[in-house]
């Protein structure tokens, strides 16, 4: 659907110029919900932007549909309004002399087809409705709460049933709450509509719960894509593994390479850790890696566990209880590991507790970079 | 708005700001009448050897730092006591102070003459006749030009020192009374020094007026046989006894035009330097207010002095003069003699002609510029094209260009391409000198205003499938709306009173109100003037009080080129 291949972005200033955006390719079907995420300054608006026509890059392709919107070759550029295109952004950029029914209208009455007064109220009526503001239509749009402000820019973005939704960090200025609130609508209307969507976000957990899949940018580049799971659970990075959520390293050597059981042994400060090896994937003996371990993916006991292997033995450093979980620093000889307990189990300051590493959660990362 | 239009906007302000000044020298080099074809002289600078040049130059300078010596007096002490003390009617005195801008500076001078003129002056006529004393004020001498001048440019002092003190931040005046040092040295040893960069500002921008005023050395300069520069290229355009030398007004404009542009370009930097200089502690800060005690029946009487000064003297002896046949002493006998006689010659076609023309230029001109300033601060502001702060210091040239020479050149123009150029003797080719003038008014505060507007907001229209030019007319548009109507309406009242370059481009038919004023008082004709006078302030009155109604902050801009 849209199509993005080798983007360069530059930007150019009498200080300094800033490469934001180095050779981006990715590739979405309709309907997709397609996330770019990375830290500020990763370049992922800045692609987005790209995208909407309100950038203009210096090399690469966009296209969307049939259609090449930019390429640097062919010196092809389509300004922003013939992209048919919707778009939400971070200040929602609502129009304060308009109201609600205007806002969500404009997109309309500005397209180039040509709309009866009765389609237009009817479009502008089911936009609303589906955001729940249908009430609100003729409020003027100042008087408007952040959380109205952003479905009126959703609704305003839907309106004229663009070809592809851009999101970018629309709910960054919500609170917490409302946030969480909105990512569960925009995924159900999203799909509802199966509009190709792209949504822009430093929040992991937000592009963890709402996308089809992830790109995880880092400098101007795509580090990593893959579904959310994928991106989550078995990382091919350490930078993905790192940005996404929170994660234990272990630097080490693999002994043996896959065995009969279907695990790598790999030697790291810790001991020989076994590890889950996925499907495709393949590492020599001999090679240094990192193998990446979740805080939740540890089993804490105090109680000696059962398993056979990956268990050690070390010191509770130190416990915070946090509701739905407790997290616990343990130390294994110099290490310290990041754990997450049952929020039950009673810990000690410096009790003697078990760690158990289960090997599908132990993820070789190829390589230390990063 | 396609590139296309965007080049053409540039195209065009290029024209409309390179034009004069490309045409001031090319007249200094054509021998005689305007022409495209040679020869070509030297000759005419040949004014750079005469004395009376130098003499002229000096008389301008001298003009000017006199005149702003004055604005200053009442400008400075006024401003500090607004701003930074407890007197009364503060809102009354700032309005007050801003439709002082809009007075025309010659009903001043006119009200002045009538006043001070040594032989016919009311006041002189008192003083020396009935009360038998020696003659010691007289209107028509340097001091009595620069009174009159500096009187007029006493608001553009009073704002630009109102935003030094505003910005001020207070604990530094508070740390002097902390340490127990008084009002009036802290005044002297904190107060001024730190206002220097805003106050070498308003010096440097109100020398640039000095230098260029045409009114105050038309009315009083004239017949006191003191002339300066802007009067001298009036008077040689216009030349009754033979051809109009416009050899010799190019090269003069030539060497008026060099010292003016040389202020100018000072006065940037100062400005510059004055940002960084500036005092924004970022904190909500009340200023700490100067409790005047009995000391604001000082502060007060002085403001009603410098209100008494610059609108009650003049505008009474206007008033009194407009209903005597001659200039005499407000008497018994007097009054017998008062009648509304010269009112009736507003019913004369010249008065009715010019009537239509004000009213074409003051609703025209401010259009053009707005709509013009629009264009140029949206290319400025937003777009990406090259070469577009080239653009925006294009439009500030004509700070630098006095209005004369703006209305001289114009002139030319018209008369050596009159085909393509068809406003000789027109009002068309006075609102196109006031758009060329005020362009840098207009750019200054539309940069301002949509400088402001979050990009997002253009940005979202763009994605929504708005073309740049909907953008601009349904987004910023309306977004900018209120700045966009105060700049109008300013540029509305200050057309009402231009005059400057109306008396220079009047020929004959394209007399507008404030013209007819000029003309008749040429004439001697007092009475009718002044009453055409009486109507002019009256109806600027009634508009500056609507305006005002309508909720538009009259006078609040700092940089105005009046």
């Amino acid at each position: 659907m849209l199509t993005v291949t080798e983007l360069d972005k530059t930007y150019t200033s009498e200080q300094r110029t800033h490469q934001a955006v180095r050779g981006i390719s990715f590739d979405t079907r309709k309907g997709e919900f397609y996330t770019l995420l990375g830290p500020s300054g990763c370049g992922k608006s800045t692609t987005l932007r790209c995208i909407a026509g309100l950038e203009k890059p210096e090399h690469g392709e966009i296209s969307i549909g049939k259609e090449v919107v930019f390429s640097g070759f062919r010196k092809i550029f389509v300004p922003s309004h013939k992209r048919n295109l919707g778009m939400v952004f971070q200040s929602y950029a609502i129009w304060p002399h308009m109201t609600v029914f205007d806002n969500v209208a404009f997109p309309l009455v500005s397209g180039e087809r040509k709309l009866s007064k009765e389609q237009i109220r009817e479009r502008v009526t089911n936009a609303l409705s589906l955001v729940k503001l249908d009430s609100l239509a003729s409020q003027p749009a100042p008087l408007l709460s952040g959380g109205q402000q952003q479905r009126v820019a959703l609704a305003r973005a839907l309106a004229h049933q663009p070809e592809v939704l851009l999101l970018d960090e629309p709910l960054s200025n919500l609170d917490a709450k409302l946030r969480e609130e909105m990512r569960v609508q925009i995924r159900i209307l999203t799909r509802r509509l199966d509009v190709t969507t792209i949504y822009v976000t430093h929040d992991q957990l937000e592009a963890l719960q709402m996308s089809d899949r992830i790109a995880v940018m880092h400098d101007g580049r795509i580090v990593e894509e893959g579904t959310p799971k994928q991106i989550y659970l078995s990382p091919r990075t350490a930078y993905t593994a790192g940005f996404v959520g929170r994660v234990n390293f272990f630097e080490g050597l693999v002994r043996t390479s896959q065995s009969e059981d279907g695990m790598a042994r790999v030697e790291t400060s810790i001991g020989v850790l076994a590890c889950h090896v996925p499907e495709g994937s393949r590492h020599s003996p001999g090679e240094k890696v990192l193998v990446a371990v979740r805080p939740e993916g540890i089993v804490l006991s105090v109680d000696k566990p059962e398993a056979s292997v990956n268990v050690f033995r070390g010191v509770l450093e130190a416990s915070m209880f946090a509701g739905d979980t407790q997290d616990c620093i343990v130390r294994v000889d110099h290490q310290e590991i990041q754990v997450k307990a049952d929020p039950l189990t009673d810990l000690p300051a410096n009790a003697s507790v078990y760690l158990h590493l289960p090997p599908a959660r132990c993820v070789i990362i190829r390589g230390l970079a990063g | 708005m396609s590139y296309r239009v965007a080049v053409a906007v540039a195209f065009l302000v290029a024209i409309l700001v390179l034009a004069p000044l490309v045409t001031i020298g090319w007249m200094s080099f054509v021998p005689d009448l305007p022409t495209l074809r040679g020869p070509y002289t030297l000759s005419n600078f040949s004014v750079l050897a005469e004395k009376t040049t130098y003499q002229l130059l000096l008389n301008s300078v001298i003009f000017s730092v006199l005149t702003l010596v004055i604005a200053l007096f009442f400008g400075f002490p006024i401003a500090w006591l607004v701003e930074r003390t407890d007197i009364p009617f503060k809102l009354t005195i700032r309005s007050l102070v801003g439709m002082t801008i809009l007075i025309p500076t010659f009903l001043q001078a006119i009200g002045w003459v009538l006043l001070l003129s040594p032989t016919i002056g009311i006041m002189n006529q008192f003083l020396t006749k009935t009360l038998n004393l020696p003659l010691v004020m007289n209107v028509y001498t340097m001091p009595g030009m620069a009174f009159v001048q500096g009187l007029s440019f006493m608001p553009i002092a009073f704002f630009m020192l109102s935003a030094v003190f505003a910005n001020m931040d207070p604990a530094l005046e508070e740390a002097a009374y902390a340490n127990r040092i008084g009002g009036l040295k802290t005044l002297f040893r904190v107060t001024v020094p730190l206002s220097w960069p805003g106050l070498l500002a308003a010096i440097i921008y109100m020398f640039m007026l000095g230098m260029a005023v045409l009114e105050v050395p038309l009315i009083i300069g004239l017949p006191g046989q003191i002339h300066l520069f802007s009067s001298r290229v009036f008077t040689l355009t216009r030349a009754s006894s033979s051809v109009p030398q416009y050899g010799v007004v190019g090269a003069t404009s030539v060497v008026f035009l060099a010292v003016s542009m040389m202020a100018a370009f000072y006065y940037s930097k100062v400005i510059r330097k004055s940002y960084r200089y500036a005092v924004v502690s970022g904190k909500g800060y009340r200023p700490r207010l100067t409790e005047l005690g009995p000391w604001k029946w000082v502060g007060g009487g002085f403001v009603l002095v410098y209100f008494s000064l610059s609108i009650v003297f003049p505008f009474i002896s206007l008033i009194w003069m407009s209903l005597v046949p001659y200039i005499q002493v407000p008497s018994i006998d007097a009054l017998s003699s008062v009648s509304l006689g010269a009112y009736r010659y507003l019913k004369n076609q010249m008065v009715i002609e010019s009537l239509a023309n004000t009213a074409i230029l003051i609703f025209t001109a401010p259009t053009l510029v707005i709509v013009l300033s629009v264009l140029v601060s949206w290319i400025v502001v937003r777009s990406t094209m090259p070469g577009k702060l080239t653009l925006d210091r294009l439009a500030t040239i004509p700070l630098a260009i006095p209005n004369i020479i703006i209305a001289v050149a114009l002139m030319y123009i018209a008369l050596i391409a009159g085909p393509f150029f068809p406003v000789y003797g027109t009002v068309w080719i006075l609102v196109v000198a006031f758009a060329i003038s005020h362009i840098t008014f207009g750019t200054r505060t539309l940069n301002a205003a949509m400088i402001q507007i979050h990009k997002d907001l253009e940005e979202a229209a763009a994605v929504s499938g708005a073309p740049p030019a909907r953008v601009l007319r349904r987004i910023m548009v309306p977004l900018i709306w209120g700045p966009l109507m105060e700049g109008w309406i300013w540029l509305f009242l200050l057309s009402f009173r231009e005059v400057t370059m109306a008396a220079t481009l009047h020929i004959t038919d394209n007399a507008v109100l404030s013209t007819v004023v000029w003309v008749l008082w040429s004439n001697g004709e007092f009475d009718r003037a002044a009453a055409v006078s009486v109507v002019l302030a009256t109806l600027m009155g009634v508009v500056a009080l609507v305006a005002r109604l309508i909720g538009t902050q009259i006078g609040g801009r700092t940089t105005l080129k009046v």
